[in-house]
């Protein structure tokens, strides 16, 4: 469909109408007239059709500048009245067009004069009854920033509502380079293990039973080992909404607890010997009075002996651990099944060994330092996985009398006895070996053999004696079906973008600065930048702007507009790192740009180099604004700017060029809305009709 | 009746008693300090009763309870495993092991002798 300007369709039509009108009036005196009277009326006519097509063309003109100076400037003015009633209040309408619309004009803008006035004194009223909450909103998060853990709020989806520095510092990493409102957290974490965590929330919520948070360990992909509190976030109703995860480097406790449990061996094992020693000695005296003196000199020196020896490790510990004993850490209770899945998952993140399990045994709580335990055991994993063909792994699970037996098997392998038991005894670089720490969790470990003789490893831990009540559910009902657990698919529904308003949509908006506007000729990308829309809401300090080493000179025309010089893009990054780092800031938000073919045109072609392809729908404020404006010339950036009321700074860097479009998309958001375009689809629509719209003029 | 028993520790102030007490008991009694010397005297002594520490230096005794069950060339006498840990896991370890009893340290050595007879009255 192609739009028609009214004025000049009018005209026409005026035009033609006349014309008709003088050939009717021709036709009926020509048909009144004799020969002669023909050819002088011949003559006349020429002269009157000379004027007349003259004065029809007037009159089209004369129309035509009617209705551009009356007709036009009234939908204009109508236009202003929504902005002024819309996006930008301090809009006033031009009040020295037409004279007919002049009063009106004055009418108008003494009107959006009052509301003006009205809506400061609205503003200052809400601002007053605001500015207690936004105090309160104010401590919390200085609070939450200087929080020496790390604390990351979710929704549902594991779409990230809050964050804190220290979550990002632990979070962020050369592979997963941002941390952001809106974005998944479980770029980061395991989902598995974050959705089991909730799995047992939802639980205990259900049995209307006091929330434990959840505990975890995650090695995430920045290296770091975190040690993860999970507690719920409900509303007024007790409906799950979402999770507040807490996190520590869990690296960290280590030393402290490596002293404490020496602390414990020193106490118990040392001391047992030598009150066996003595008991038995006095035992002896006394039961066999009989003895001889020689017999009985013996164990009084036993008693001697080992009396002093205690005394002297009393001393010794009280001296040595007082510290120590401040900070005395407690194992957790887990979930073996937890457990399992947590080492399953390590040692198939480390795609040392496929591994399978055999589960004898459902829901039974270990208390355990699943950190330490998950690591040492992943290791071995590893490592039989390197030194023998081992092709699979089976990981058991079983219960005994007061403890959870945990087989780590490998079928047809040449796994032998002695690399079980060296891997037993045997400590890595970092951390103690096996055997200590199954020690320190008051278990065992040793190798055991299967009916057909197969060595395997095997761990006793001690079951959990606070078990929580929600277990015995779990064991009854077996593992069900979480039906809540649709509610993590609810917002990435395939093909859905469409049917989405525009204002529940995440957005990128970007801008970048070339060499030039020729990029078939050679003319590079040398910065981009770019903010993100979320909920309606400028992301600000959420921004990516990154120069790019374009490897060419910077024209002196370009350098005119842009003020980037050679020197400074001298060792930043080519557009080879910088669009895949790009890339990943996107995700899956819709790209927003100004004049955004131009700068796509630049991405596209760097689609082979770079391996990056932005493939997505875009939408442009270019075109968005030719949609609201079909008529007025405001499609420059600064124009659009000043008609929607978005104060213009930084231009022509990339990033102050991205802000202000952010600006003017979000302003346009509402415009478009009172045309009735609300959904992804339909604003996407009519941007590709005013596109070819503009192709055709 | 007399008894043979093997008593495997390297604490010698724990010895000393256990000896005393299994000779009054009418046992037959040979000491060892260490696992390698249990093994040897495994074969020469062939023990009714190994009174067993668990923790000894180099070879444990559960390394020696193992080697004990699974070797067919030693001879397979009845088990008491002596423990300063008295971890109920090591229980565990030592039934699942093939230890005919657990005695934990500090023990009363009426306990002991109790422990003694019951297993050797089984075989």
């Amino acid at each position: 469909m192609s739009r028609h300007r009214p004025g000049s369709v009018l005209a026409g039509v005026g035009a033609v109408a006349t014309a008709v009108g003088y050939v009717i009036a021709v036709g009926i005196v020509w048909s009144a007239l004799d020969a002669a009277g023909r050819e002088s009326f011949t003559d006349v006519l020429d002269r009157v059709v000379a004027i007349g097509v003259g004065l029809t063309l007037l009159g089209g003109v004369i129309a035509g500048w009617f209705f551009r100076s009356f007709m036009l400037a009234t939908r204009r003015m109508a236009e202003e009245v929504d902005l002024i009633a819309t996006v930008n209040p301090a809009h006033r309408v031009d009040a020295n067009g037409p004279a007919l619309l002049r009063g009106l004009g004055r009418s108008v803008n003494r009107l959006a004069e009052r509301l003006w006035v009205s809506l400061g004194e609205q503003e200052t009223a809400v601002a007053a009854g605001r500015s207690a909450v936004e105090q309160e909103k104010e401590r919390l998060s200085a609070i939450v920033s200087n929080l020496a853990q790390g604390v990351v709020v979710c929704n549902l989806d594991g779409q990230i509502l809050l964050y804190n520095g220290e979550a990002s510092r632990l979070l962020v990493s050369q592979d997963v380079d941002y941390i952001g409102l809106g974005r998944s957290v479980f770029v980061f974490l395991d989902r598995n293990v974050v959705l089991n965590a909730l799995h047992h929330l939802q639980l205990q919520a259900e049995r209307a039973a006091g929330l434990r948070p959840q505990r975890f360990i995650a090695t995430i992909p920045s290296g770091y080992v975190l040690r993860m509190t999970m507690a719920a976030v409900r509303d007024a109703g007790g409906v799950f909404t979402g999770f507040v995860l807490t996190m520590e480097d869990a690296t960290k406790e280590r030393a402290a607890r490596d002293r404490r449990d020496q602390l414990f061996h020193s106490i118990t094992q040392d001391t047992r010997g030598s009150v066996a020693g003595i008991r038995a000695a006095i035992e002896m005296i006394r039961g066999y009075p009989d003895m001889s003196q020689e017999e009985r000199g013996k164990f009084r020196s036993v008693i001697a002996d080992e009396a002093e020896r205690l005394s002297a490790r009393v001393d010794e510990v009280s001296s040595d651990h007082t510290e120590t004993l401040e900070s005395a850490w407690e194992l957790e209770d887990m979930l073996a099944d937890d457990l399992i899945l947590a080492l399953t998952n390590r040692i198939e993140d480390a795609a040392a060994i496929a591994t399978s399990t055999d589960m004898k045994a459902e829901s039974v709580w270990v208390k355990v330092d699943a950190l330490a335990l998950v690591d040492r055991l992943g290791a071995i994993a590893e490592q039989m996985a390197d030194q023998t063909a081992a092709t699979g792994l089976v990981i058991g699970l079983q219960e005994s009398g007061r403890f959870a037996v945990l087989d780590m098997s490998w079928p047809d392998s040449q796994v032998t006895e002695l690399a079980i038991s060296t891997s037993i005894r045997e400590a890595p670089h970092s951390g103690g070996d096996l055997a200590s720490l199954i020690d320190r969790h008051d278990g065992e470990v040793w190798c055991e053999f299967g009916p057909d003789g197969g060595p395997f490893l095997r761990v006793l831990l001690p079951k959990s004696t606070a078990v929580p009540a929600l277990a015995v559910r779990v064991l009854a009902e077996g593992r069900p079906e979480y039906h809540d657990f649709d509610l993590f698919e609810r917002r990435d529904p395939a093909g859905a973008l469409d049917d989405r308003p525009l204002r529940e949509l995440v957005f990128t908006v970007f801008d970048t600065e070339t060499t030039g506007l020729d990029p078939d000729g050679g003319d590079e990308i040398i910065s981009v930048g770019a903010v993100r829309i979320l909920n309606g809401k400028l992301l600000r300090f959420e921004a990516f702007d990154q120069l790019v080493d374009p490897r060419r000179s910077i024209p002196a025309d370009s350098y005119a507009i842009h003020k980037i010089s050679a020197e400074m893009l001298s060792g930043q990054h080519t557009i080879d790192v910088v669009l895949p780092r790009f890339s990943r800031f996107v995700g899956d938000t819709v790209l927003v740009g100004h004049n955004v073919a131009f700068d796509l045109k630049f991405l596209q072609l760097k689609e082979e180099a770079t391996g990056v392809a932005f493939t997505k729908p875009v939408l442009d404020t270019l075109l968005l604004a030719a949609i609201v404006y079909p008529d007025a010339d405001v499609h420059s950036l600064e124009a659009l700017a000043r008609l929607l009321g978005v104060p213009v700074t930084g231009r022509h860097t990339s990033l102050g060029d991205a802000l202000v479009t952010a600006e003017l998309f979000l302003r346009l958001i509402p415009l478009l809305e009172t045309r009735g375009l609300e959904t992804f689809g339909q604003v996407h629509k009519a941007e590709k009709e005013t596109f070819y719209a503009r192709l055709e003029y | 009746m007399g008894s043979r028993v093997l008593i495997v520790d390297d604490e010698p102030n724990i010895v000393i008693s256990v000896e005393f007490l299994m000779r009054q008991e009418g046992h037959e009694v040979e000491m060892a300090t260490d696992g390698e010397g249990a093994l040897e005297l495994l074969a020469s002594f062939d023990p009714d009763l190994v009174l067993l520490d668990v923790m000894m230096p180099k070879m444990s005794g559960f390394d020696v309870l193992q080697r004990i069950r699974t070797d067919p060339d030693l001879p397979n006498p009845a088990v008491i495993m002596l423990t300063a840990r008295g971890r109920e896991v090591e229980v565990e370890k030592g039934k699942a092991l093939g230890a005919d009893a657990y005695v934990t340290k500090p023990f009363a050595t009426q306990d002991l002798v109790t422990a003694v007879r019951d297993v050797l009255a089984a075989r």
